[in-house]
């Protein structure tokens, strides 16, 4: 009997930690997770290709942030918290300009291209523009 | 005038030249800032592109607030000028990106 209250028990503090860990909130990604997202972002988007030099901010100060992280010990109040939420932030934004620059270069140049293109010559068979219309069949 | 009181009153001159100095300090803008805020209002006067990328431009804005809010702490401050500055160009780089998008389906005909 006392087992059986014990697996009860058991059970009842299973359900309600099930309960809790559904219920619990979602926590906003860290600022060095969203940074490294917007950075693989921008890599996809072929950034670097266009714009090395915020790509390369961008990173460095990810790096950085990354760095001062490593610097915490374990347990105790990070004294670099702020700073490391401020260059994650900063690369974050270094990401988003890389990534908005490259569309703009790479469209602005394809509009150039088009732009540049000569018009292309009418196919050989057919009449130029001034020509009069041809005779009807069989007149 | 003996000289105590001439000290005393110098001192007087300079801690109130120091206090409204420290007054002052909140009311004048931050020269940065005000660079960032003339780049956001440049944007949004251009025709072309100030409807073009609402939700960075939105963003830019909030930045730039964020930015011309008077910090004591001058990291922090400079922090937000660059978060806003980079907000701004990106508004302002999406905006001209859509309206070359625009060209560029004009130009093949769709």
């Amino acid at each position: 009997m006392q087992a059986h209250h014990a697996v009860q028990g058991l059970c009842a503090a299973a359900a309600v930690a099930l309960c809790a860990c559904a219920a619990a909130p979602t926590l906003p990604p860290h600022p060095l997770q969203t940074a490294a997202n917007d950075i693989a972002s921008a890599e996809d988007a072929r950034a670097a290709d266009y714009a090395p030099a915020e790509m390369r901010e961008a990173r460095e100060k990810l790096e950085a942030a990354r760095a001062l992280l490593r610097l915490a010990t374990p347990g105790l109040v990070d004294p670099n918290a702020a700073k490391e939420r401020w260059l994650a932030e900063e690369a974050s934004a270094e990401a988003g300009l890389a990534e908005a620059r490259a569309l703009d270069i790479r469209t602005q140049s394809a509009v150039r291209e088009l732009q540049a293109a000569p018009v292309a010559p009418p196919p050989a068979d057919a009449p130029p523009a001034d020509a009069p219309a041809p005779a009807p069949n069989g007149a | 005038m003996n000289l105590p009181l001439q000290y005393l009153l110098r001192g007087c001159a300079l801690a109130a030249l120091a206090i409204l100095a420290a007054c002052g300090h909140g009311s004048v803008r931050d020269p940065a800032a005000l660079r960032v805020r003339v780049e956001l209002d440049r944007l949004q006067a251009d025709p072309q592109l100030a409807s073009r990328a609402p939700q960075a431009l939105k963003e830019a804005q909030e930045a730039v607030a964020a930015a011309e809010v008077p910090q004591n702490d001058p990291a922090l401050s400079t922090h937000l000028i660059y978060l806003a500055d980079r907000k701004v160009q990106t508004a302002r780089s999406l905006a001209e990106a859509h309206v070359a998008e625009d060209q560029l389906k004009m130009l093949q005909g769709k």
